[in-house]
């Protein structure tokens, strides 16, 4: 069925006429790609388990958008990152975009972040907070699940904004979910998510994720899956300065056929208190899947954000669980971005 | 014999009978299709409306009361575009943080940026505030392509009322006429509301436009012995021509070039970022020193610095609507400039 639908979205993509350009005005730039850099600097100026105090940078990320020609959209973010103390390259998401194929359809292959949840698709410099929640970090990785593979995606007609994506993604093995394991076949993962306006200041979106991947065992093959749900609210009036979100996911794993179900969740709340200043407040709980360990998280911050392009943050973290000592942290991040104007993502 | 009470015939007669009601109601939709266009803001939707009437379904992303620089692409706007036939968007950058994001996940072909059911106002008319030189964010959040609050140009809205009945008329032939004939009676209104209508009979919109245009209105009618007939917007704002103001954000741009008021300072020190109190401390002294009688800022901003600033210059604070609907007297596109030259010439003349 998913191999049918590829080949009618592609047949719909050739279908149409290309899109001709009107602006006659060129320059020697014009087909350069929208550039944006990154940078992403973490502190620790606390830190209970003993740890060294460090400043070091989290990642510095390059992000490129560009039209490859009438059918096809490009978009690219490669960070260089500091993982365990070493600078690596990754590429975050690298993928091209079929966005106007119409019927509602849009189809993306390449490296994607996938339609799993709504917090770990967005990049580690678009959260209100430091780090992914436990939960997130226990299930799916301490960057999210993005792995190369194909989604489609399926806007119902409608006043009402609903949509449906499925993607089959390649399997990654490191993924705390499958723990290990040599995976017999492709992941599959499927997301459906609504919106609603309350009014023009407040809106909520709600939306429901499965994903699951077989995984070979000694005993035989077993199915590892992720059922979760989340839901954003966001207050926007008209008045600048004034804003307050609130999001929450929920997240059932489990890591094969017979065993324990995990359970986490984390909830998050950041208000606007004055123009540009923003507090977050949050509560994670998380099972680790496969595991009999848990833990717990309370998190306070503080941003500063004096423009788009640049912020301040500082936050402490408490975390508590049954397998390691509790441990107090608190952290700093100094952030900014350059060159092409930040999207305003809902 | 007659068989049109046997099963079959009774078959017969409900296909036909579904496929008329399927075929009638397909023609009855289409004969009700209406343009369904999407605008980015509510002066656009405004002027689409005058010029489409009840020929064209529109509506705005968002009302006059918000600010269209910190709009998010919320996934009902997506929802929104995914019908439409036309995507009219200001440009010059005033949507770059949610345009992409809303026509991607509408995943409408028709309105995709290039084709024929997209458009940028801004592409009709004369762009002001174009940086010279090197551009940088040093300079605040600019746009490179020049200042894009052109609604508040009353010219301008009588060139994007004609442009839109051209590319709706492209779109949906049969009304061309229709939306051709709306226009041209939007822009005769929008001319009696500018000059009057004495002198709007007498010479002509378009070339009491020119004159105003080449900055010879005044002289021109003095010339012809017609300036007391010189009523409207116009005829209310002459006396304050060259008048010094002070503005909040540089969205007036557009509305000061066309009565000729002059900008002495803004408060927010560059583009996009809050006043801060040695910036507003500067602002004091400027409004002191050029007598400034008005300072001018829409809702969306807080009045704390502007009204700190009137207090101390002893000058005004008029909170002026920017959109239409950001007031409930700016209730269309002419009524938003009876409210803002209302009000303003009032401050103005204020001693």
């Amino acid at each position: 069925m998913i191999f049918t639908a590829i080949k009618s979205a592609v047949a719909a993509v050739y279908a149409i006429s290309p899109i001709v350009a009107q602006d006659a005005k060129q320059s020697p730039s014009y087909f350069n790609p929208q550039m944006a850099i990154t940078g992403n600097f973490v502190g620790t100026l606390s830190d209970s388990s003993g740890e060294p105090r460090k400043f070091d940078f989290r990642e510095i990320e390059f992000g490129f958008a560009a039209d490859a020609d009438p059918h096809l959209k490009v978009e690219a973010y490669i960070a260089i990152a500091k993982e365990n103390g070493e600078t690596v390259v990754e590429v975050e998401e690298a993928f091209g975009r079929y966005a106007n194929i119409g019927h509602g359809i849009t189809l993306k292959v390449g490296k994607i972040a996938a339609a799993v949840g709504r917090v770990q698709r967005n990049h580690g410099d678009q959260l209100n907070y430091l780090n992914y929640p436990l939960v997130i970090r226990d299930v799916l990785g301490d960057e999210g699940f993005r792995q190369p593979g194909i989604s489609i995606s399926y806007l119902l007609p409608g006043d009402r904004f609903n949509e449906f994506t499925i993607e089959v993604l390649d399997s990654d093995p490191e993924l705390p979910v499958f723990n290990g394991a040599t995976l017999a076949a492709p992941a599959l993962a499927g997301r459906y998510r609504t919106f609603v306006d309350f009014s023009e200041d407040l809106s909520a979106q709600f939306g429901a994720s499965y994903l699951s991947a077989k995984r070979l065992m000694k005993g035989g093959d077993t199915q590892a899956s992720v059922v979760g749900i989340d839901a954003v609210m966001k207050w926007h009036p008209g008045a600048a300065g004034k804003s307050a979100n609130f999001e929450a996911e929920a997240y059932w794993t489990k890591p094969g056929t017979g065993e324990e179900t995990a359970f986490g969740y984390f909830i998050r709340g950041t208000y606007e208190v004055m123009p540009r200043l923003f507090v977050t407040a949050g509560f994670d709980s998380s099972e680790i899947p496969g595991t009999s360990d848990s833990h717990r998280s309370h998190l306070v911050g503080i941003a500063l954000k004096p423009t788009e392009f640049h912020h301040w943050r500082l936050e402490c973290e408490q975390i508590t669980s049954n397998f390691e000592a509790k441990r107090s942290l608190l952290s700093f991040q100094f952030q900014w971005t350059i060159g092409a104007h930040p999207a305003h993502k809902y | 014999m007659d068989n049109r009470g046997s099963p079959s015939a009774q078959v017969l007669i409900m296909k036909r009978l579904l496929i008329t009601s399927v075929f009638g109601m397909l023609f009855a939709g289409m004969a009700d299709a209406k343009l369904t266009v999407i605008t980015t803001t509510a002066d656009l939707a405004s002027l689409v409306k005058e010029v489409g009437g009840d020929r064209v379904q529109v509506s705005s992303l968002i009302t006059g009361a918000r600010d269209p620089h910190r709009i998010e692409a919320k996934p009902s706007y997506m929802s929104k575009a995914a019908g439409a036939s036309l995507w009219v968007a200001i440009g010059l950058e005033l949507e770059v943080g949610y345009e992409s994001a809303i026509l991607d996940g509408s995943r409408n072909p028709k309105i995709r940026v290039g084709a024929p059911g997209h458009v940028y106002a801004g592409s009709w008319v004369k762009v002001l505030g174009i940086p010279t030189g090197q551009v940088t964010r040093a300079q605040g959040d600019i746009h490179p392509y020049g200042n894009p609050h052109i609604w508040l140009d009353p010219y301008n809205g009588r060139i994007i009322a004609r442009k839109l009945a051209d590319k709706m008329g492209s779109l949906d032939g049969g009304n061309a006429q229709f939306f051709d004939r709306n226009a041209e009676s939007f822009v005769k209104r929008l001319d009696y509301a500018m000059f009057g209508a004495d002198l709007v009979n007498e010479f002509g919109g378009d070339q009491l436009w020119a004159w105003d245009n080449a900055g010879d209105l005044a002289a021109t009618l003095r010339g012809k012995n017609a300036l007391n007939d010189l009523a409207g917007w116009a005829g209310k704002m002459l006396k304050f021509r060259g008048q010094p103001v002070v503005t909040y954000h540089r969205s007036w741009t557009y509305f000061l070039n066309r009565f000729d008021l002059k900008v002495v300072t803004e408060l927010e020190p560059k583009p996009g970022l809050d006043p801060s109190p040695g910036h507003v401390a500067s602002v004091i002294r400027t409004v002191q020193a050029n007598r400034v009688k008005v300072i001018i800022q829409e809702p969306f901003y807080s009045t704390k610095n502007g009204q700190f600033v009137a207090e101390r210059a002893g000058s005004n604070l008029v909170v002026l609507p920017g959109s239409v609907g950001h007031d409930a007297a700016a209730r269309d596109y002419i009524s938003l400039f009876d409210t803002i030259i209302s009000r303003l010439s009032a401050a103005l003349g204020r001693q």
